[in-house]
Protein backbone atom coordinates (compact mmCIF):
# COMPACT_ATOMS: atom_id res chain seq x y z
CA UNK A 1 0.00 0.00 0.00
CA UNK A 2 0.89 3.73 -0.81
CA UNK A 3 1.49 5.97 2.31
CA UNK A 4 -1.60 7.75 1.60
CA UNK A 5 -3.59 4.08 1.73
CA UNK A 6 -1.70 3.46 4.90
CA UNK A 7 -2.91 6.59 6.39
CA UNK A 8 -6.32 6.37 5.06
CA UNK A 9 -6.24 2.64 6.70
CA UNK A 10 -5.38 3.90 10.07
CA UNK A 11 -7.62 6.83 10.18
CA UNK A 12 -10.51 4.61 9.31
CA UNK A 13 -9.21 1.67 11.67
CA UNK A 14 -9.23 3.89 14.75
CA UNK A 15 -12.64 5.38 13.96
CA UNK A 16 -13.73 1.87 13.50
CA UNK A 17 -12.59 0.98 17.33
CA UNK A 18 -15.32 3.09 18.79
CA UNK A 19 -17.93 0.99 16.87
CA UNK A 20 -16.49 -2.63 16.34
CA UNK A 21 -15.45 -5.40 18.10
CA UNK A 22 -13.03 -6.11 16.04
CA UNK A 23 -9.39 -5.67 16.32
CA UNK A 24 -8.15 -2.96 14.23
CA UNK A 25 -5.21 -5.04 13.21
CA UNK A 26 -7.96 -7.63 11.42
CA UNK A 27 -9.61 -4.94 9.30
CA UNK A 28 -8.48 -4.73 6.32
CA UNK A 29 -8.92 -2.83 2.72
CA UNK A 30 -11.21 -5.85 1.43
CA UNK A 31 -12.61 -6.72 4.61
CA UNK A 32 -16.52 -5.97 4.10
CA UNK A 33 -18.70 -3.71 6.37
CA UNK A 34 -21.07 -5.93 6.69
CA UNK A 35 -18.68 -8.51 8.42
CA UNK A 36 -17.65 -5.84 10.64
CA UNK A 37 -21.72 -5.57 11.71
CA UNK A 38 -21.82 -2.08 10.98
CA UNK A 39 -25.33 -1.37 9.88
CA UNK A 40 -26.38 1.94 7.77
CA UNK A 41 -26.75 4.20 11.46
CA UNK A 42 -23.41 2.70 12.00
CA UNK A 43 -22.01 3.89 9.05
CA UNK A 44 -23.66 6.87 9.02
CA UNK A 45 -22.32 7.71 12.83
CA UNK A 46 -18.29 6.54 11.27
CA UNK A 47 -18.25 8.76 8.17
CA UNK A 48 -19.39 11.97 9.96
CA UNK A 49 -16.79 11.29 12.63
CA UNK A 50 -14.68 10.82 10.31
CA UNK A 51 -15.38 14.11 8.48
CA UNK A 52 -15.19 15.55 11.91
CA UNK A 53 -11.58 14.82 11.65
CA UNK A 54 -10.48 15.23 8.60
CA UNK A 55 -12.65 18.89 8.29
CA UNK A 56 -13.79 18.23 5.10
CA UNK A 57 -17.47 16.56 3.83
CA UNK A 58 -17.09 12.96 2.51
CA UNK A 59 -20.32 11.84 2.84
CA UNK A 60 -22.06 13.27 0.15
CA UNK A 61 -21.89 10.11 -1.48
CA UNK A 62 -24.76 8.65 -3.99
CA UNK A 63 -23.17 4.98 -3.48
CA UNK A 64 -22.73 3.62 -0.08
CA UNK A 65 -19.45 2.11 0.85
CA UNK A 66 -19.25 -1.59 0.72
CA UNK A 67 -15.73 -2.06 2.31
CA UNK A 68 -13.19 -0.77 3.90
CA UNK A 69 -11.58 -0.27 0.46
CA UNK A 70 -14.91 2.13 -0.38
CA UNK A 71 -14.27 4.09 3.12
CA UNK A 72 -10.94 4.86 2.30
CA UNK A 73 -11.31 6.42 -1.32
CA UNK A 74 -13.68 8.46 0.28
CA UNK A 75 -11.04 9.49 3.04
CA UNK A 76 -7.70 10.02 0.89
CA UNK A 77 -8.98 12.98 -0.73
CA UNK A 78 -9.43 15.05 1.55
CA UNK A 79 -5.69 13.47 3.25
CA UNK A 80 -4.29 14.64 0.11
CA UNK A 81 -5.68 18.14 0.01
CA UNK B 1 -46.87 -0.46 16.80
CA UNK B 2 -46.01 0.05 13.35
CA UNK B 3 -44.24 -2.51 11.12
CA UNK B 4 -40.71 -2.85 9.87
CA UNK B 5 -41.15 -3.15 5.51
CA UNK B 6 -40.43 -6.84 5.12
CA UNK B 7 -36.73 -6.24 3.71
CA UNK B 8 -35.44 -4.60 7.21
CA UNK B 9 -33.62 -7.00 9.82
CA UNK B 10 -35.73 -7.13 12.95
CA UNK B 11 -34.13 -5.07 15.89
CA UNK B 12 -31.63 -7.13 17.83
CA UNK B 13 -30.28 -6.66 21.46
CA UNK B 14 -26.89 -6.14 22.04
CA UNK B 15 -24.50 -7.75 24.26
CA UNK B 16 -21.30 -7.14 25.31
CA UNK B 17 -19.33 -9.47 27.86
CA UNK B 18 -17.29 -7.25 30.05
CA UNK B 19 -16.03 -7.38 34.04
CA UNK B 20 -18.31 -7.83 36.83
CA UNK B 21 -19.98 -4.61 36.79
CA UNK B 22 -22.93 -4.97 34.28
CA UNK B 23 -24.76 -1.85 32.88
CA UNK B 24 -28.13 -3.28 31.58
CA UNK B 25 -29.75 -0.54 29.27
CA UNK B 26 -33.32 0.09 27.77
CA UNK B 27 -33.50 2.14 24.52
CA UNK B 28 -36.91 4.59 23.94
CA UNK B 29 -40.66 3.86 22.71
CA UNK B 30 -40.43 2.48 19.64
CA UNK B 31 -37.29 2.32 18.84
CA UNK B 32 -34.12 -0.13 18.94
CA UNK B 33 -30.74 -0.93 20.34
CA UNK B 34 -28.92 1.15 17.84
CA UNK B 35 -29.85 4.54 19.86
CA UNK B 36 -27.56 3.40 22.36
CA UNK B 37 -24.76 1.17 20.44
CA UNK B 38 -22.64 4.06 20.22
CA UNK B 39 -22.81 4.31 24.36
CA UNK B 40 -22.63 0.50 25.22
CA UNK B 41 -19.47 -0.05 23.22
CA UNK B 42 -18.05 2.88 24.97
CA UNK B 43 -19.06 1.32 28.50
CA UNK B 44 -17.49 -2.13 27.49
CA UNK B 45 -14.40 -0.72 26.80
CA UNK B 46 -14.19 0.91 29.37
CA UNK B 47 -14.73 -2.90 31.24
CA UNK B 48 -18.17 -2.96 31.93
CA UNK B 49 -20.36 -5.49 30.44
CA UNK B 50 -23.80 -4.01 28.74
CA UNK B 51 -27.12 -5.46 27.88
CA UNK B 52 -29.52 -3.75 25.31
CA UNK B 53 -32.05 -6.33 25.32
CA UNK B 54 -35.16 -5.83 22.80
CA UNK B 55 -38.87 -5.93 24.37
CA UNK B 56 -41.89 -7.17 22.26
CA UNK B 57 -44.40 -4.58 21.68
CA UNK B 58 -41.93 -1.84 22.83
CA UNK B 59 -38.63 -2.45 20.74
CA UNK B 60 -40.09 -1.19 16.76
CA UNK B 61 -40.87 -4.26 14.90
CA UNK B 62 -41.12 -6.94 17.70
CA UNK B 63 -45.13 -7.19 17.86
CA UNK B 64 -46.82 -10.31 19.92
CA UNK B 65 -50.39 -11.02 20.66
CA UNK B 66 -50.57 -9.75 23.55
CA UNK B 67 -50.05 -6.20 22.63
CA UNK B 68 -48.66 -2.75 24.15
CA UNK B 69 -49.29 -2.65 27.43
CA UNK B 70 -46.99 -0.90 30.24
CA UNK B 71 -47.35 -3.31 32.75
CA UNK B 72 -46.11 -5.58 30.50
CA UNK B 73 -43.44 -3.54 29.45
CA UNK B 74 -42.49 -3.26 33.36
CA UNK B 75 -42.66 -6.66 34.21
CA UNK B 76 -40.19 -7.17 31.16
CA UNK B 77 -37.57 -4.79 32.61
CA UNK B 78 -37.69 -6.10 35.61
CA UNK B 79 -37.41 -9.78 34.49
CA UNK B 80 -34.05 -8.60 32.44
CA UNK B 81 -32.85 -7.25 35.22
CA UNK B 82 -33.18 -10.41 37.20
CA UNK B 83 -31.81 -12.29 34.90
CA UNK B 84 -29.00 -10.35 34.99
CA UNK B 85 -28.25 -9.76 38.68
CA UNK B 86 -26.63 -13.49 39.48
CA UNK B 87 -24.01 -13.06 36.93
CA UNK B 88 -22.70 -10.02 38.03
CA UNK B 89 -21.37 -8.26 40.86
CA UNK B 90 -23.56 -5.48 40.57
CA UNK B 91 -26.18 -4.43 37.89
CA UNK B 92 -26.76 -0.63 37.17
CA UNK B 93 -29.82 0.36 34.90
CA UNK B 94 -30.33 3.00 32.71
CA UNK B 95 -32.03 4.15 29.43
CA UNK B 96 -32.94 6.55 27.10
CA UNK B 97 -35.97 8.61 27.18
CA UNK B 98 -39.19 6.07 28.18
CA UNK B 99 -36.31 3.41 28.54
CA UNK B 100 -35.24 5.91 31.48
CA UNK B 101 -38.54 5.60 33.11
CA UNK B 102 -37.87 2.26 32.67
CA UNK B 103 -34.83 2.07 34.18
CA UNK B 104 -36.12 4.34 36.98
CA UNK B 105 -39.04 2.03 37.46
CA UNK B 106 -36.52 -0.78 38.23
CA UNK B 107 -34.50 1.57 40.79
CA UNK B 108 -37.93 1.85 42.54
CA UNK B 109 -38.93 -1.89 42.67
CA UNK B 110 -35.12 -3.14 42.96
CA UNK B 111 -34.27 -0.34 45.10
CA UNK B 112 -31.49 -2.78 47.26
CA UNK B 113 -30.31 -4.65 44.40
CA UNK B 114 -30.01 -1.97 41.91
CA UNK B 115 -26.23 0.04 42.27
CA UNK B 116 -26.88 2.58 39.86
CA UNK B 117 -29.21 4.68 37.79
CA UNK B 118 -28.58 6.23 34.26
CA UNK B 119 -31.17 8.43 33.09
CA UNK B 120 -30.58 9.49 29.73
CA UNK B 121 -33.06 12.33 27.80
CA UNK B 122 -35.72 11.33 30.81
CA UNK B 123 -39.08 11.36 29.57
CA UNK B 124 -41.65 12.04 32.77
CA UNK B 125 -43.24 15.32 30.49
CA UNK B 126 -43.23 15.48 26.94
CA UNK B 127 -43.19 19.11 26.94
CA UNK B 128 -40.53 19.69 24.59
CA UNK B 129 -40.67 22.76 21.80
CA UNK B 130 -40.35 19.98 19.03
CA UNK B 131 -43.90 17.83 19.89
CA UNK B 132 -46.70 18.80 17.56
CA UNK B 133 -49.34 20.76 19.13
CA UNK B 134 -52.45 18.43 18.97
CA UNK B 135 -50.00 16.18 21.32
CA UNK B 136 -51.62 18.20 24.49
CA UNK B 137 -54.46 16.40 23.55
CA UNK B 138 -53.20 13.06 24.12
CA UNK B 139 -54.56 12.49 27.68
CA UNK B 140 -58.51 12.83 25.94
CA UNK B 141 -57.79 9.96 23.10
CA UNK B 142 -58.43 7.50 25.95
CA UNK B 143 -62.12 8.14 25.43
CA UNK B 144 -62.20 9.09 21.51
CA UNK B 145 -63.64 5.79 19.87
CA UNK B 146 -60.91 4.48 17.55
CA UNK B 147 -58.38 7.52 18.99
CA UNK B 148 -55.41 4.75 20.05
CA UNK B 149 -55.30 3.81 16.43
CA UNK B 150 -54.13 6.98 15.17
CA UNK B 151 -50.48 7.21 13.90
CA UNK B 152 -48.50 10.32 14.82
CA UNK B 153 -45.61 11.06 12.40
CA UNK B 154 -42.27 11.45 13.77
CA UNK B 155 -41.03 15.64 12.24
CA UNK B 156 -37.94 17.05 12.39
CA UNK B 157 -35.64 17.33 14.01
CA UNK B 158 -35.94 13.87 14.88
CA UNK B 159 -34.52 14.76 18.11
CA UNK B 160 -31.60 15.55 16.61
CA UNK B 161 -29.21 18.72 16.59
CA UNK B 162 -26.32 17.21 14.43
CA UNK B 163 -28.37 18.45 10.90
CA UNK B 164 -25.77 15.71 8.93
CA UNK B 165 -27.34 12.73 11.16
CA UNK B 166 -30.64 14.51 10.97
CA UNK B 167 -30.85 14.43 7.03
CA UNK B 168 -29.64 11.21 6.97
CA UNK B 169 -32.76 9.88 9.42
CA UNK B 170 -34.99 11.68 7.33
CA UNK B 171 -33.72 10.08 4.02
CA UNK B 172 -34.63 7.03 5.51
CA UNK B 173 -37.86 7.82 6.48
CA UNK B 174 -38.84 9.45 3.43
CA UNK B 175 -37.58 5.85 1.73
CA UNK B 176 -39.00 3.15 4.04
CA UNK B 177 -41.30 5.02 7.00
CA UNK B 178 -38.91 3.39 9.20
CA UNK B 179 -34.90 4.25 10.05
CA UNK B 180 -31.83 1.91 11.98
CA UNK B 181 -33.27 3.83 15.01
CA UNK B 182 -37.10 3.27 14.72
CA UNK B 183 -40.79 3.77 13.02
CA UNK B 184 -41.44 6.95 11.11
CA UNK B 185 -44.89 7.04 13.33
CA UNK B 186 -45.76 6.65 17.09
CA UNK B 187 -49.22 4.69 17.44
CA UNK B 188 -51.54 6.83 20.16
CA UNK B 189 -52.13 3.86 21.51
CA UNK B 190 -48.47 3.25 22.48
CA UNK B 191 -48.33 7.13 24.11
CA UNK B 192 -51.11 6.53 26.16
CA UNK B 193 -49.88 3.66 27.72
CA UNK B 194 -46.54 5.15 28.14
CA UNK B 195 -48.57 7.86 30.20
CA UNK B 196 -49.32 5.08 32.38
CA UNK B 197 -46.20 3.89 32.98
CA UNK B 198 -44.93 7.34 33.51
CA UNK B 199 -47.88 8.26 36.04
CA UNK B 200 -47.01 4.52 37.84
CA UNK B 201 -43.00 5.08 37.90
CA UNK B 202 -43.77 8.65 39.16
CA UNK B 203 -45.59 7.49 41.78
CA UNK B 204 -42.32 5.18 42.85
CA UNK B 205 -39.75 7.90 42.53
CA UNK B 206 -39.02 8.46 46.19
CA UNK B 207 -38.39 4.62 46.42
CA UNK B 208 -35.16 5.05 44.03
CA UNK B 209 -32.02 5.20 46.58
CA UNK B 210 -29.55 4.34 43.99
CA UNK B 211 -27.10 6.61 43.12
CA UNK B 212 -28.62 8.42 40.31
CA UNK B 213 -26.67 10.22 37.13
CA UNK B 214 -28.93 12.51 34.82
CA UNK B 215 -28.42 13.40 31.71
CA UNK B 216 -30.45 16.08 30.00
CA UNK B 217 -29.96 18.31 26.59
CA UNK B 218 -31.06 22.02 27.85
CA UNK B 219 -32.53 22.48 24.28
CA UNK B 220 -34.11 19.17 23.73
CA UNK B 221 -37.16 19.07 21.68
CA UNK B 222 -39.17 16.45 23.11
CA UNK B 223 -39.11 17.00 26.79
CA UNK B 224 -37.55 19.74 28.58
CA UNK B 225 -34.96 19.32 31.37
CA UNK B 226 -38.08 19.28 33.71
CA UNK B 227 -38.28 16.01 33.53
CA UNK B 228 -34.18 15.57 34.78
CA UNK B 229 -35.26 18.58 37.59
CA UNK B 230 -38.30 16.67 38.82
CA UNK B 231 -36.35 12.97 39.15
CA UNK B 232 -33.58 14.45 40.88
CA UNK B 233 -35.88 16.06 43.12
CA UNK B 234 -37.84 13.07 44.06
CA UNK B 235 -35.58 10.43 44.04
CA UNK B 236 -34.38 9.75 47.79
CA UNK B 237 -31.00 8.63 46.73
CA UNK B 238 -28.20 10.77 48.99
CA UNK B 239 -26.18 11.09 45.29
CA UNK B 240 -27.29 12.49 42.56
CA UNK B 241 -25.59 13.68 39.45
CA UNK B 242 -27.29 16.01 37.28
CA UNK B 243 -25.95 17.28 33.72
CA UNK B 244 -27.05 19.71 31.40
CA UNK B 245 -26.08 19.02 27.53
CA UNK B 246 -25.77 22.43 25.67
CA UNK B 247 -25.48 21.27 21.97
CA UNK B 248 -28.15 18.26 21.41
CA UNK B 249 -31.43 17.69 21.23
CA UNK B 250 -33.46 14.69 22.37
CA UNK B 251 -31.13 11.53 21.23
CA UNK B 252 -27.82 12.41 23.36
CA UNK B 253 -26.57 9.44 22.59
CA UNK B 254 -26.82 10.03 19.05
CA UNK B 255 -26.18 13.89 18.76
CA UNK B 256 -23.17 15.80 19.07
CA UNK B 257 -22.24 15.52 22.59
CA UNK B 258 -22.66 11.69 22.48
CA UNK B 259 -18.80 11.45 23.58
CA UNK B 260 -19.36 13.92 26.48
CA UNK B 261 -22.58 11.72 27.30
CA UNK B 262 -20.18 8.41 27.01
CA UNK B 263 -17.34 10.20 29.23
CA UNK B 264 -19.94 11.33 31.93
CA UNK B 265 -21.38 7.76 32.24
CA UNK B 266 -17.96 6.28 32.44
CA UNK B 267 -17.01 8.37 35.62
CA UNK B 268 -19.88 8.64 37.57
CA UNK B 269 -19.76 4.36 36.99
CA UNK B 270 -16.15 4.35 37.66
CA UNK B 271 -16.63 6.48 40.75
CA UNK B 272 -19.39 4.59 42.32
CA UNK B 273 -18.42 1.14 42.02
CA UNK B 274 -14.54 0.64 41.29
CA UNK B 275 -13.12 3.97 43.02
CA UNK B 276 -15.84 3.55 46.46
CA UNK B 277 -16.70 -0.30 46.52
CA UNK B 278 -17.47 -0.22 50.15
CA UNK B 279 -20.77 0.03 50.10
CA UNK B 280 -21.11 -2.43 46.99
CA UNK B 281 -20.56 -5.02 49.35
CA UNK B 282 -24.57 -4.81 50.44
CA UNK B 283 -25.53 -4.35 47.00
CA UNK B 284 -23.52 -7.58 46.25
CA UNK B 285 -25.56 -9.68 48.86
CA UNK B 286 -28.86 -8.17 48.04
CA UNK B 287 -28.00 -9.59 44.07
CA UNK B 288 -28.04 -12.99 45.87
CA UNK B 289 -31.66 -12.38 46.96
CA UNK B 290 -33.20 -12.21 42.76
Amino acid sequence: MTDPENKALALVRDALTRYTDTPPEDIHPETLLADLQVDSLTLAELLFELEDKLGKSISDTTELPQSIADVMALVQPALDA
Amino acid sequence: MSDPSPATPLPRALHFEGGRHAVLLFHGLSGSPLELQFVARGLHRAGYSVHVPVMADYTYGLASPEGCSARRWAELALQHFDALGPQYDTVSVGGLCLGAVLALHVGALRARQVATVLGLSTGLHYDGWGNPWYTRLLPLARWVPLAPRIRIREKSPFGLKDERMRAWIERQFIESSQSDMGAAYYQVADLLEARSLIAATRRRLPDVIAPTLLLHALEDDRATPRSAYEVAVKVHASDVHVVILHDSYHLITLDREKQLVLTEMVQFLDHRLRESPGELSSIAANMSTL
